[in-house]
């Protein structure tokens, strides 16, 4: 497989895995998630088809499989889903991670008053 | 027009950005700044390196007509942009989703 259609595969892949395993959101389970990536894949659709139509980017055989949706390489759909999957997943995270710090000062406070 | 790619980048950034500061989204995004910086710089990291090595090794290329010219770690400026401001975006869409979702 070309170097950038496995390094596509994998990062998606291993965006999977870091939610499943390590950082456990749960974000990839919820609709929400995939209603967001919906309206991103329309701006997606935009930004990329651009950026590889006019071409901005120019991509290099024999690196990727030469295969476009359009003007937009097939590997960049998981590049983008690895990407946008990740910010949102540390997003969830540190929320949830601060929330909980909240709680956990607000009931010491509690604690410490009573 | 080597401001081209800047221009892209500015159009999709901007309204998501001035939106963010609507008052049913702007406790959520703007609360906990260490929060933001932190989501998009885990997420930033990894895909400089990815991109600094991937342009490097040759897998793809940036015009030199529709980038400014500014290059950082080997990188047009525009494109080291791109990841904090698509991972801004995606950040509030989640935020709008889940408000007009009444998600807690």
């Amino acid at each position: 497989m070309p170097e950038y259609s496995l390094l596509a595969v994998s990062s998606a892949i291993a965006v999977l895995a870091l939610d499943r395993w390590i950082l456990r959101t749960g974000l990839l389970r919820r609709r929400s998630f995939w209603i967001t990536l919906g309206f991103l894949l329309l701006g997606k659709l935009v930004v990329n088809g651009y950026l590889t139509a006019r071409p901005i980017v120019h991509y290099y055989a024999p690196y990727y499989l030469g295969i476009r949706l359009g003007t937009i390489p097939v590997e960049d759909f998981l590049y983008g889903f690895a990407m946008l999957g990740l910010v949102l997943i540390y997003w969830e995270y540190l929320g949830k991670r601060w929330r909980s710090e909240d709680r956990g000062s607000l009931s010491s406070a509690a604690g410490s008053e009573g | 027009m080597k401001g081209e790619y800047l221009l892209l980048l500015t159009l999709a950034f901007l309204p998501p950005f001035a939106l963010s500061f609507h008052r049913n989204v702007r406790r959520a995004i703007w609360a906990r700044p260490g929060r933001l910086f932190g989501a998009l710089l885990g997420m930033c990291l990894p895909f400089w390196i990815w991109d600094v090595w991937a342009t490097e090794r040759g897998h793809w290329a940036f015009d030199p007509r529709y980038t400014l010219g500014i290059r950082v770690l080997n990188l047009p400026l525009e494109e080291l942009l791109f990841f904090p401001c698509i991972g801004f975006i995606a950040i509030f869409l989640w935020e709008v989703v889940r408000f007009y979702r009444r998600e807690p």
